[in-house]
């Protein structure tokens, strides 16, 4: 019975190929189609885009690309290193917050699991604007204010609770017959965290972790706010640059996206790598 | 499925080599994680806490355009009642309602048949998959703008329409087809986060079980109805509960396409708080708001949370 | 015994090390200090894009040859920030050197705040000072002098001149002329007869709001009957199809993007995008928004300059600004972004003077209406847009809303202060 890892999955269990088919067609038009008109606009010159931004017939040109690649360039390199560190923080930090929310050890833990995640959903209904001044005075009092270590925090706090309770039912997945097994061996919690937890969360490590980098990754509120003035912007506030109350370059916005969004994708591939199908089956015969 | 305490990988988790017949004197309790849970429960306290704390002043003070920067002059209740008798917040948490109701939808059902598909390892679904994150990872200006040329009148949109024959339809100008247009892009841009994080439970189910259950007879909707899905409980609640959330705290797609016009026919509740806050400078009418969404959707998490301690393993 | 998760630690302190490391990497924030003689950086907040960031940069050479020992650092933030992130500032008692702001809308809040360092001894000592209007100084509500404006955004009318000659119609004056030509570009079928603004936010009472004030009516002075004609005229236009319904949803960068798709006859927008026009594929033109019983009025939009309260270096702030209502300033500023110079003497400069596109607005300015100075300005716009997003949407007749329009601004006025 070793069709563990099989790399084109088991014949049973899959849909059938009708449905799957058609939603796959599905899917690739209503996600195809946009992606098709932001490249479209991107080939279009400042003039084009300006005088004939719906039209699909028109003399194709690098020009817009030439023209953003420059400060692209830089900000995709500083988002890169804020939603790096971010993620890695929030991953250090809720992984083992996420685990701690699902062991019910006795009664009373129960209860402050229950108070606890009331609260990360509360902390998720504040909205970001109204966080700003008040977080500006904080992080200023810190000396944070203006560095990417103050945006780190920032951003970590901000997404924390949301990947907190994402996690959870990644770790809910381990089989409760694992802990009483452990348990009996004599393991303490850090054993049974470090030894059996964590390689079966892999999962949703990886997923929750793309997830998390794709989010700070587009996070502009704190980074306009709280970042050094007149130093490399972010990706995100670049691209809300284009826009401003009196114009608007549709296409550098468009070339912009795109180019700034490939390594998102590149990240995500990797991370998708890391997910393989039905890991608790080793685990429990 | 019994475990099997010594030849498993359990016992080879927790230090192999150890003679089959050398029981511990004593089983161990755990005891609870406490400290697993330190660093964010220190970090939020440091971070979140005091904006919290300021958009509760706010709420209960009157801060107008005027007084941001000062003391804030003490105001009871008198916001929320101000908020309450508003007309507008009616409206507002209609529409609310309604996109709520089409991204639980959306995330939880078309999640759900997405993911199903999407699961299999194949070349076709890795790129369908990309392309979904991919599209989901772009900014909503971005996104929005896009859908927001494509529904126009003479959008690509309404162009294939004239082509088929059909008159030009006001996507975006009839108070009606506006929400729905709204919606419907806020479900196509959540829906591949759904699929993702739905598709990620999917693997993590065994194998086998779906296996027997196929030896067994069952059709292909069967196992997922009555096997997979139950296993995904905890997601789809965590999803549905995350959906919830979102829907009474963004505007995103509102606010690029729509501007919750026309007139207030697409305003959600954060959109009227933030047009209150940041448009018309009344902080504290802003800041009530979303304090009564916030206190809305904790009369939801709290049952939510009692709930789930079923889920948590001893 | 329990064995210590080394690989835990290990991981946190990789990751604090790398959060320390990206604070020691990033520059500390604050311009260089510094008394005469030595080196200054002004830093200066806009939100400027396009033209309007072109014109900022042109002004800023201007400034640093005269000024050897100061360099400009342009800081643009994101429209929508920009409030946040003064306020921010000013809480924790810091701030630029000099800032744009949008000053219809954000001027009460930002003064109130304290963001503004007072200018008046500078602007009494400043020897051009006569060549301003009125209406381009910004006091605050203890009198100070905070916000100069050295140039002025006004609306007014564009019209597709290949449209118009092709049914033999003349660029209207008045209201009613503006009508009859529509009335013909209708019924002939082939293109929409008007682009402009009805989203329910400041930029729909903003293109609309002049048909009132050329009637006499201000925002101090509303009432459900003298502000019925604008609705009515927005819902008659709806009625007849001069004005696409998807109008309700529109703000101005969209109408304008409608506009240069050369389908429309005419447009209500302003000077600003005098500079886009130029890569229009049809014929254009503009003229003075249409006139009605008292001429033809609008009101004067566009950013103001302040000098933050914060600033280390205000004197060089304030010689920055005198740069921007230098004679110079101000014709380098029209000629990238085509923002209309408010010093009079502009006017009569030859880059001024003979821009054919630009003398409507250039004589607009000198007829325009002034801005109430109430705390509530900003919820009154959004207020009459948002009517007016009602009324061109079919969601409200145009009496219910005038009445709601004035109800909400009387209230409004109570509780705002100001002149009104």
């Amino acid at each position: 019975m070793s069709r563990r890892g099989s790399r084109t999955g088991a014949q049973v269990g899959t849909p059938p190929r009708v449905l799957s088919g058609i939603v796959k067609v599905i899917l690739t038009v209503t996600y195809l189609v946009p992606l098709l008109w932001i490249v479209i606009e991107a080939f279009k010159s400042d003039n084009q885009s300006l005088t004939a931004p719906d039209a699909l017939i028109f003399a194709p040109t690098l020009a817009t690309f030439r023209t953003v690649i420059g400060t692209a360039t830089g900000s995709v390199l500083l988002s890169l290193l804020i939603a790096a560190i971010a993620t890695a923080a929030v991953t250090v930090v809720g992984v083992p917050a996420a685990y701690a929310l699902t062991r019910r050890t006795s009664p009373g833990w129960g209860r402050v699991i229950a108070v606890v995640l009331t609260i990360l959903l509360i902390l998720q209904m504040v909205p970001q604007p109204m966080t700003v001044i008040p977080l500006y005075g904080v992080l200023a009092r810190w000396h944070l204010l203006g560095s990417v270590t103050g945006l780190v925090v920032a951003d970590t706090a901000l997404v924390l609770p949301f990947s907190i309770l994402l996690l959870r039912p990644f770790a809910l997945a381990v089989p409760k017959s694992l802990y009483e097994a452990a348990a009996l061996d004599g393991a303490g919690n850090a054993q049974i965290f470090l030894r059996i937890v964590i390689p079966l969360l892999r999962n949703g490590i990886a997923t929750v972790a793309s997830i998390v980098f794709i989010i700070v990754w587009g996070e502009f509120i704190y980074a306009t706010n709280f970042l050094t003035e007149g130093s490399q912007l972010p990706v995100s506030a670049l691209l809300a640059e284009q826009i401003s109350i009196y114009s608007a370059n549709w296409n550098r916005l468009m070339a912009l996206a795109l180019l700034t969004s490939l390594p998102l994708l590149a990240v995500f591939l990797f991370a998708q790598r890391r997910l393989t199908a039905g890991l608790t089956l080793g685990a429990v015969r | 499925m019994t475990a099997d305490l010594r030849s498993g990988k359990a016992g080879a988790a927790l230090g192999a080599g150890r003679p089959p017949d050398c029981v511990p004197t004593r089983a161990r309790r755990v005891t609870a994680p406490w400290a697993y849970l330190l660093a964010a429960v220190v970090l939020l306290a440091l971070v979140c806490v005091y904006p919290l704390a300021e958009l509760v002043h706010l709420a209960f003070s009157a801060v107008g355009p005027t007084n941001l920067i000062g003391s804030w002059p003490w105001a009871g209740l008198a916001n929320f009642r101000a908020v309450l008798a508003n007309p507008e917040l009616m409206q507002a948490v209609r529409v609310t309602a309604e996109l709520t109701v089409m991204l639980l939808v959306s995330d939880l059902v078309l999640g759900f048949v997405v993911a199903s598909v999407l699961v299999s390892q194949s070349y076709s679904t890795s790129a369908v998959m990309s392309l979904m994150v991919f599209v989901w990872a772009l900014p909503p200006l971005v996104s929005g703008t896009v859908w927001k040329f494509l529904l126009s009148s003479n959008g690509a949109v309404n162009s294939l329409l004239g082509l088929l024959g059909f008159q030009p339809v006001d996507f975006l100008a009839s108070p009606t087809l506006a929400l729905w247009s709204v919606g419907l892009v806020t479900c196509w841009a959540a829906l591949p986060f759904a699929t993702l994080v739905l598709r990620s439970g999917m693997l993590a189910v065994p194998r086998d079980v779906i296996e027997a259950a196929a030896i067994d007879g069952a059709r292909y909707g069967k196992i997922q109805t009555r096997i997979v899905l139950p296993l995904l409980r905890p997601t789809m609640g965590i999803l549905a509960i995350l959906a919830v959330i979102y829907s009474f705290q963004g505007f995103n797609f509102i606010y690029v396409m729509t501007e919750g016009g026309p007139g207030t026919a697409t305003a959600n509740v954060p959109f009227l708080a933030y047009q209150q806050a940041f448009t018309s400078f009344e902080l504290s009418g802003g800041a009530a708001i979303a304090l009564l969404a916030l206190a809305f959707v904790l009369v939801l998490a709290v049952p939510y949370a009692l709930s789930v301690r079923h889920e948590e393993h001893e | 015994m329990r064995h210590l998760p080394t690989r835990w630690f290990a991981g946190t302190a990789v990751v604090a090390a790398l959060v320390l490391a990206a604070g020691a990497c990033s520059s500390s924030p604050g311009s260089a200090s510094g008394g005469s003689g030595q080196h200054i950086t002004l830093t200066v907040w806009s939100y400027f894009g396009g033209d309007q960031l072109a014109a900022l940069k042109a002004v800023d050479k201007l400034f640093e040859q005269t000024h050897p020992n100061v360099t400009v650092n342009e800081i643009v933030v994101p429209g929508p920030e920009l409030d946040t992130k003064l306020l921010a500032a000013a809480s924790t008692r810091a701030g630029p050197d000099v800032f744009f702001n949008n000053v219809v809308v954000d001027f009460p809040e930002l003064s109130a705040a304290g963001a503004f360092y007072n200018l008046t001894k500078f602007w009494h000592a400043y020897p051009d000072k006569s060549q301003f209007p009125a209406a381009a100084i910004w006091k605050g509500s203890n009198g100070q002098i905070q916000n100069v404006m050295s140039y002025s955004n006004l609306n007014g009318l564009f019209y597709n001149k290949t449209i118009l000659d092709q049914y033999h119609l003349t660029p209207p004056a008045t209201v009613t002329q503006l009508e009859s030509d529509m009335q013909v570009i209708t019924k002939a079928g082939k293109y929409t007869a008007l682009a402009a603004s009805a989203d329910p936010e400041p930029d729909g009472a903003w293109t609309w709001f002049p048909l009132l004030l050329e009637q006499g009516t201000n925002y101090c002075n509303v009432t459900a009957t003298s502000a019925a004609p604008m609705f009515q005229t927005v819902a008659n236009w709806t009625k007849a199809g001069y004005l696409p319904k998807e109008a309700a949803t529109w703000t101005q960068t969209d109408t304008w993007t409608q506009f240069m798709s050369g389908k429309y006859a005419f447009l209500v927008d302003g000077n600003w995008n005098l500079g886009a026009a130029k890569a229009a594929t049809f014929s254009w033109g503009t003229t003075q928004y249409p006139a009605g019983a008292d001429g033809s009025r609008v009101f004067p939009g566009g950013e103001a300059m302040g000098i933050s309260a914060f600033t280390k270096h205000p004197q060089a702030a304030w010689e920055y600004l005198e740069a921007w209502l230098s004679s110079q300033g101000s014709v380098l500023d029209f000629q990238n972004s085509g923002q209309i110079p408010t010093r009079a003497d502009a006017a009569t400069t030859p880059a001024v003077k003979d821009d054919t596109a630009a003398a409507p607005f250039v004589a607009a300015i000198k007829t325009v209406s002034a801005w109430p100075t109430s705390s509530k300005i900003a919820q009154m716009q959004t207020t009459v847009g948002t009517e007016l997003s009602d009324v061109v949407s079919g969601q409200a007749s145009a009496a219910s809303a005038a009445a709601a329009t004035a109800t909400a601004i009387q209230s409004d006025i109570k509780a705002g202060g100001g002149d009104c």
